[in-house]
């Protein structure tokens, strides 16, 4: 096989930019999580979310014939699981990790039975150009930064924009402070006077939208077609990519980067021909991007010395003082 | 109000309405027919409750009587099913602490609401517009702000630490200062001493005058005699949700306080029957044969506050300190106390349940500090918790599966493979008979039992053929009369022939109908006390007693 062809000065250029590329539904999905479970909510519906808003974006880009249609559509997705889970989750305060998984399983026959019903099934699947890369002036003429950050098609761009910003306001504004707070010690955050439950509310919708948003970025930024469990677990390794990242938007966006830059790469081995030659069946490759985020979440895991996991993740809150005389 | 009526020498101190007795400073909270009832106990009935301007107004009662609930009324965080609250003269609504906060009222809540891993400056941020979207503060200038404030109130908080970095002492400050920093000029402390040290409490009480003096308002919720007597100003008590009376710090005593929040006139009218029964009972029963429990200078340590994740573990609190008793067989001794002076930690350190940081726990002779709690059961020890629920059944599992769970991998109940279903069965049909207990099956869940039947199957299982020592700790609490008098019976009976009691007890009318001797349990150190309603009252709240055991008048 031609490794020449992957590690040369223009392949990795290609290499570093699909893999930034790749990386964005699943940094979308998992850095909306982390702002999710720092208010408490432990959201494992995060693969039905993203599912949820590929389906709903293929769906309205298709019909719409505008790709924006289809992001906004994409969000729409994602937070209608989004407003399920908070509403079982939050308001009627059933076991959060229970609620996730079925929401996952919803989303996933909903998405493919409606899919099947409205086009049948076909080997020779629907589908609409994704949307094309957007050369910036300027910056994308910079030898080698320039055609790795700066030739990303819009959606890109924007989910970096999205990204930063839900860390600025995690770490930045009153509500991030109370997000945070609500996720540590809910009493505390009830004494001082606000709605716990409308703060978790807020959360999981957050991971609801951007979730959908990333399923947009899939669709409409990337394939241009839907077919059942089209996500292929990414909202699962987000769930991981969390934890890796310490709960920390950054980190975890960071963690994001290796598994699309992993999943460029053995699309690279595969299209050199390293899964025939080498006689490797071909899944190898695909699981490759899992594998490494497996062993990188378990190696961080192992190396820090503190607990960063929100104190009160996966807890429901219940107002003390309302069911107990004293 | 016959509770009034009890007060009997007292009602030329009270008024009515607690309103214009006094020296005449403006009221700034007026809270007229509380009530509020939760399920089917009614927590606060019709409760009338003022603070003036300058004043530390202490709010007493034993556990239950109301005082956190009427105090979370007014912080909004209980809303009332009746009655009325005015700040400064004006009607108010209070529909969440959003609300108390900005009419000006600040609480700091016996289990701290402080977030353990965010700083001091950002836990005081965080209750002051929570839910915007804009930016944060400076956290330099809030901290620079809030060591303003401490210095002017003697309050020494560092602003810029992690909570969980500081002491308790220095938590409650940091609460204090929260409240202070958005601008309370009317300050509830709810126990405020409890997790102190004598020294913090002292510090404390300083600076709660020095804030009353400079213009603040402050209530203090507790149940200890000596520090309402040495900080308060008025004194307002309650007693099983209703307001007995208001009177001014400089004209009672201690003595009084204890009755009126003990009520015992109402509480034995209530239980004659029983009492005459214990009156019976104390009579007949055989004299103490030989010391079966001997503990010498235990103690132990309390959970740290704040988590696992705390820098050091020089806030270790004691829980127990220095305990030294003594139960003999065929005798019932008391541990009186209020709840959470240590109560639940001797439960636990004497089941082998809580680490014994230092002494000695003799058994018949065996030493058994430091032993596994399945050790301390075959030693001979029978055990009923505090807490029947939580560790006294499984809900879930039958009659017949509780009776015997702490035997069920022995003979005849069965080996560590298995199980005699017929012998487990047989216990339960015996042992249902034998205390009554109203069940259709041995296979009915324990989760269906009243909560009389279930203290009976525990009781059932804790008293073995070869026990030489029961620890009964709250036996009886919640349950109603009947229930009441056959648990006192039962462990009557069992003292008559000769087992070695230690009734862990609030209820001081169950100590007076039940035991022979008393210690009472305050702050982690354990007292003798004669078996007197006034002595042990006293103690239970603070109060010194003189070496002849009298009481200080």
């Amino acid at each position: 096989m031609d490794w020449g062809a992957i590690f040369s000065g223009a392949g990795i250029i290609a290499l570093l930019n699909a893999g930034i590329r790749l990386a964005m539904p699943t940094a979308l999905a998992a850095v909306g999580e982390t702002f999710c479970e720092r208010s408490g909510v432990l959201n494992l519906s995060l693969e039905g979310m993203l599912l949820a808003g590929a389906f709903t974006s293929f769906m309205g880009g298709y019909y719409s014939g505008n790709l924006w249609v289809g992001v906004l559509a994409g969000i729409g997705g994602g937070l209608a699981i989004g407003i399920l889970m908070a509403l079982l989750s939050v308001t009627f305060k059933t076991a959060q990790v229970i609620n996730g998984i079925v929401l996952v399983l919803f989303a996933t026959g909903l998405t493919a039975f409606t899919y099947n019903s409205v086009f049948g099934v076909t080997t020779t699947p629907p589908r609409f150009d994704s949307m094309r890369p957007l050369e910036i002036p300027w910056l994308s003429s910079i030898p080698g930064v320039g055609p790795v950050l700066f030739e990303q098609s819009i959606l890109v761009y924007l989910s970096v924009v999205v990204i930063v910003a839900v860390s600025w306001l995690l770490f930045r504004t009153r509500y991030g402070l109370t997000v945070r707070a609500a996720g540590e010690k809910p009493t505390a955050v009830d004494a001082a006077g606000v709605n716990v439950d409308r703060v978790r509310w807020v959360a999981t919708l957050v991971a609801g939208a951007m979730a959908g948003f990333g399923g947009a970025v899939l669709i409409v930024g990337q394939l241009g077609f839907f077919r059942d469990s089209i996500t292929a677990g990414r909202g699962w390794v987000a769930i991981a990519l969390v934890i890796f990242g310490r709960w920390t938007p950054l980190r975890v966006f960071g963690g994001a980067l290796l598994f699309g830059m992993t999943d460029a790469l053995q699309l690279r081995i595969q299209a050199a021909g390293g899964g025939i030659q080498s006689g490797v069946p071909f899944e190898f490759f695909q699981a490759l991007p899992y594998l490494v985020t497996i062993g990188v979440v378990i190696v961080a895991t192992a190396r820090s010395r503190d607990d960063a996991m929100p104190t009160a993740l996966g807890e429901t809150f219940e107002k003390e003082s309302k069911t107990k005389a004293e | 109000m016959t509770d009034r009526d009890q007060a009997g020498a007292h009602d030329n101190r009270t008024s009515a309405a607690p309103t214009d007795a006094g020296d005449g400073a403006p009221v700034v909270v007026a809270m007229k027919g509380i009530r509020r009832s939760f399920g089917d106990l009614l927590a606060l009935d019709g409760v009338d409750f003022d603070l003036r301007r300058g004043e530390i107004h202490a709010l007493l009662g034993e556990n239950g009587a109301g005082k956190s609930t009427l105090m979370n009324v007014l912080y909004g965080l209980v809303s009332p099913d009746h009655g009325t609250i005015e700040v400064d003269g004006t009607p108010v609504e209070i529909d969440g602490p959003h609300a108390a906060i900005a009419h000006g009222i600040g609480m700091v809540h016996q289990h701290f609401k402080l977030v353990p891993r965010l700083t001091v400056a950002e836990n005081i941020v965080l209750g002051d517009g929570g839910e915007r979207w804009t930016r944060l503060p400076d956290l330099a200038e809030v901290s620079r702000r809030i060591e303003e404030l401490s210095d002017r109130y003697g309050l020494e908080v560092p602003g810029d630490s992690y909570v969980w970095q500081l002491s308790v002492g220095q938590q409650q400050r940091a609460e204090i200062l929260r409240a202070l920093y958005h601008d309370a000029r009317i300050l509830i402390l709810d126990e405020p001493t409890a997790t102190l040290t004598p020294n913090e409490v002292e510090a404390l009480l300083e600076r709660l005058k020095g804030m009353a003096a400079a213009g603040s308002s402050i209530i203090i919720i507790t149940h200890h005699l000596d520090e309402v007597m040495s900080s308060a100003d008025r004194i307002t008590v309650l007693r099983s949700g209703k307001y007995i009376a208001t009177l001014k710090a400089a004209e009672t005593s201690q003595s009084d306080l204890a009755r009126l929040m003990v009520g015992r006139d109402l509480q034995e009218a209530a239980l004659l029957e029983v009492q005459s029964g214990a009156a019976a009972g104390a009579g007949q029963h055989a004299q103490a044969g030989p010391p079966v429990l001997d503990v010498q200078n235990l103690t132990a340590y309390a959970d740290p506050v704040g988590g696992p994740r705390r820098a050091s573990s020089d806030d270790e609190r004691v829980a127990l300190e220095d305990i030294t008793l003594q139960v003999s067989s065929g005798e019932i001794v008391a541990i009186a106390g209020v709840q959470g002076n240590g109560q639940a930690e001797l439960e636990e350190v004497l089941l082998g349940l809580r680490e014994v940081a230092s002494g000695r726990i003799v058994l018949d002779g065996k030493d058994l500090a430091g032993a596994t709690t399945s050790h301390v059961l075959d030693s001979g020890l029978g055990y009923i918790p505090s807490d029947r629920y939580r560790y006294g059944l499984i809900s879930d599992l039958a009659i017949s599966e509780n009776l015997v769970i702490d035997r069920v991998d022995r003979a005849p109940y069965g080996s560590r493979f298995s199980r005699n279903f017929a012998a487990i069965r047989d216990n339960a049909i015996s042992l249902i008979k034998s205390f009554s207990i109203a069940a259709n099956s041995p296979k009915t869940p324990a989760a269906t039992l009243s909560g009389g039947n279930a203290q009976k199957v525990i009781l059932a299982r804790s008293l073995r053929s070869d026990l030489s020592l029961l620890v009964a700790a709250q036996p009886t609490r919640g349950l109603d009369i009947g229930a009441i008098e056959f648990v006192w019976e039962r462990l009557r009976r069992e003292r008559d022939d000769g087992l070695g009691i230690l009734l862990i007890s609030t209820d001081l009318n169950e100590i007076m109908a039940l035991a022979e001797r008393c210690y009472v349990l305050y702050r982690g150190r354990l007292t003798e006390s004669p078996m007197d309603r006034d002595s042990i009252g006293l103690a239970m709240g603070g109060a010194n007693l003189t070496a002849s055991g009298e009481v200080p008048v």
